[in-house]
């Protein structure tokens, strides 16, 4: 599901107006508008040189594509500036054709090798670079055409190259012990910094908190909490959180910080010598 | 001291846009700000942005960035950089050119758009070398071209999380997961999509409970995660421990309204938009006559909307000061706030424009009690 997990599934691919349909599908090389969400975009409508996809006068409406007039032509694919449109053949006898965008170097060559990957980024098997195009009008965003093994032309969404690995995540992770702990952090949470600049620790500020400190500025009239370089920049928010968790309202209530100039450090010799000083008097 | 008609302070999107405006009709404008480089964010955006035609969707970010400061500079706007505004008083506003240099300038109005700062996420061992913010990885990896780690953990599953978790990969790091506390995905589809046919597993309901360090106290070895209950607090035994060298944090932004404040501008809080905010109408000039906020200050969203509302800005100073006659003004408004619309619908925008909708009709009813 896509707002759980990122991507779409096939099913829900079906039923958005970007799906050019099972029986276009069986029968043609059709571009497939992998956009479900009512984003305010719409390049995708003037991309198309045969007028087959529409957005229509809501500019969050999602595209439709009209798989009769669509000639899967591709000029569609590197104009998303979401990448989600893919053309995709599957009706040559002996492997399914996906052209999709690509936009990481090196670049494949035509008639190299490739691993391909489904939405979730799981290795489906090999495929072939048939074409790539790095065409001007396409700014930078290649386009690869890939041939892939039958039946997985609705799968494919994505290449490897050369075995680069983008993602890493299955080496490196360890699940918890037994015991079910976590596992020991560097410090204790309540001598965590929260202002750095001052190096005021979390538990000085709850302290502060408890004995009536209940705004930013007399947190830090009473810990230096915000006086540092960063005049608060950081650390106000945590503080403001911390204050509407221990007086159990929301942040909202907690007033801003009063600001006074300089809101950068400027340095004092600047005052002293006054306005408009020319440099070599420096 | 400097005599021009609008101050504009930040160079980001909402800022150069702004003054882009009123340049364009005839007004003196300088922009100033801290940086060494104009652009705000839109230079670490090297993804392609959303939208419709006319808000440049499918544009990449520094691009926009780019056209941006041409515009500009076609226009004779003054950029000051290296420049830090560090306050606003009744004599004018202060400014220190690089470090050295007092200068106070009397503008006849100021735009204010200086973006908005990271929130930090504290959770043991989150002072480790390793953990840092997610501008800060945007920053390493798409300006300066420098690997921020080899594994990383990203916090935060919204736009912010997202991209940067692409891009991420895209310089050739690890991304070996993105932890969510909330039970579903905070950004688009599509930016998750992308993210996770690479293999990055998100792991919604979870957050990250602490940054274990190296022998030598010198960096993040490791992270661990937990899943949360539904009153957001860990389950005991559903720990992972992640090997990563660097824990990216994206939770989220705050408005940087310390001017706004010092000018002693009222506030209202939305915590949708970002906590503590200016309140301004629909010119976004805030309670302090002739003092706007444009861009994430008056309200964290997205670029697109930062050069729509840095337009707004503009124009509305500018007719202010009787550089645009009023009815081409009210026209020009009238389409950028249509513009403004586009961007604010859809499941993703629909609360954001109800939430500006608040600020601005409490700030007709608190004008509405003054006036009565």
């Amino acid at each position: 599901m896509l707002e759980r997990d990122g991507y779409l599934e096939i099913e829900e691919i079906e039923r958005i107006p970007g799906f050019p349909g099972r029986e276009a599908l069986s029968r043609k090389k059709v571009a497939i508008l992998e956009c479900a969400q009512e984003i305010p975009c719409d390049p995708c409508e003037a991309a198309c040189p045969r007028g087959a996809i529409t957005v229509g006068s809501r500019i969050t409406n999602l595209p439709a594509i009209d798989p009769e007039r669509c000639t899967g032509c591709g000029t569609c694919v590197a104009r998303c500036p979401g990448l989600a449109i893919f053309v995709i053949d599957l009706t040559k006898p002996d492997h399914d054709v996906v052209t999709m965008p690509y936009e990481y170097l090196p670049l494949p060559e035509a008639g190299q090798e490739v691993a391909c990957l489904d939405r979730r980024g799981a290795m489906l098997g090999s495929g072939r670079v048939k074409r790539i195009s790095t065409a001007k009008a396409n700014d930078r965003t290649a386009v690869v055409t890939v041939e892939v093994p039958k039946g997985l032309g609705m799968e494919v969404r994505a290449i490897r190259v050369n075995g680069r690995v983008l993602a890493g995540e299955l080496e490196g992770v360890k699940e918890p012990s037994k015991e079910g702990l976590l596992p020991q952090g560097p410090e204790d949470p309540d001598d965590m910094l929260i202002c750095r600049c001052e190096e005021v620790t979390r538990k000085e500020i709850i302290e502060a908190i408890r004995e009536g400190a209940v705004t930013v500025d007399a947190v830090k009239r009473r810990t230096r909490a915000g006086m540092g370089l960063c005049q608060g920049r950081n650390c106000g928010k945590t503080v403001s959180r911390l204050i509407a968790e221990e007086l159990g309202k929301p942040v909202s209530s907690v007033p801003p910080a009063s600001k006074r100039p300089p809101v950068r450090p400027v340095k004092l010799s600047v005052f002293a010598a006054g306005e408009d000083v020319p440099d070599d008097d420096k | 001291m400097i005599d021009t008609d609008i101050l504009v302070v930040g160079a980001g999107p909402a800022g150069l846009s702004a003054a882009a405006e009123a340049a364009r009709h005839g007004a003196r404008v300088t922009v100033v700000d801290e940086n060494e480089k104009p652009g705000g964010q839109l230079f670490k955006q090297i993804h392609k942005f959303f939208g419709s035609r006319r808000h440049r969707a499918g544009v990449r970010g520094f691009d926009i960035g780019y056209a941006l400061l041409d515009e500009v500079k076609s226009l004779g706007v003054e950029v000051m950089l290296d420049t830090v505004c560090y306050g606003i008083f009744p004599e004018g506003v202060g400014l220190v050119v690089s470090g050295k240099r007092d200068v106070l300038v009397e503008p006849r109005r100021i735009v204010l758009a200086t973006g908005a700062s990271e929130n930090p996420l504290c959770f043991p061992g989150w002072t480790l070398p390793g953990v840092v913010g997610a501008g800060a990885v945007q920053t390493m990896i798409n300006v300066h071209r420098v690997p921020v780690g080899e594994r990383v953990l990203m916090v935060g599953s919204g736009n912010v999380g997202l991209i940067v978790s692409y891009q991420l990969l895209q310089s050739g790091a690890q991304v070996v997961g993105i932890v969510e506390a909330l039970p579903k995905v905070g950004g688009y589809g599509v930016h998750a999509a992308k993210v996770r046919r690479a293999g990055v597993p998100i792991y919604t309901s979870h957050t990250v409970v602490s940054a274990l360090p190296n022998s030598d106290n010198t960096r993040v070895k490791a992270a661990v995660i937990a899943r949360l209950d539904e009153n957001m607090s860990p389950i005991p035994g559903t720990e992972k421990e992640l090997d990563v060298d660097t824990i990216a944090i994206a939770v989220g932004l705050t408005p940087m309204t310390e001017l706004a404040f010092i000018a002693g501008a009222a506030f209202t809080y939305s915590g949708l938009l970002g906590g503590h905010i200016p309140l301004h109408d629909e010119d976004l000039m805030t309670t302090v006559e002739g003092l706007y906020v444009a861009g994430d200050v008056s309200g964290v969203e997205e670029a697109s909307t930062a050069l729509e509302e840095g337009r707004l800005a503009g124009v509305a100073a500018a007719a202010s000061l009787g550089k645009i006659p009023e009815v081409e003004a009210e026209e020009k408004k009238r389409e950028i706030r249509e513009s403004l619309r586009d961007l604010r619908t859809g499941p993703f925008g629909d609360a954001r424009a109800r939430a500006k909708e608040e600020i601005v009709n409490e700030m007709a009813k608190r004008r509405g009690k003054r006036s009565a």
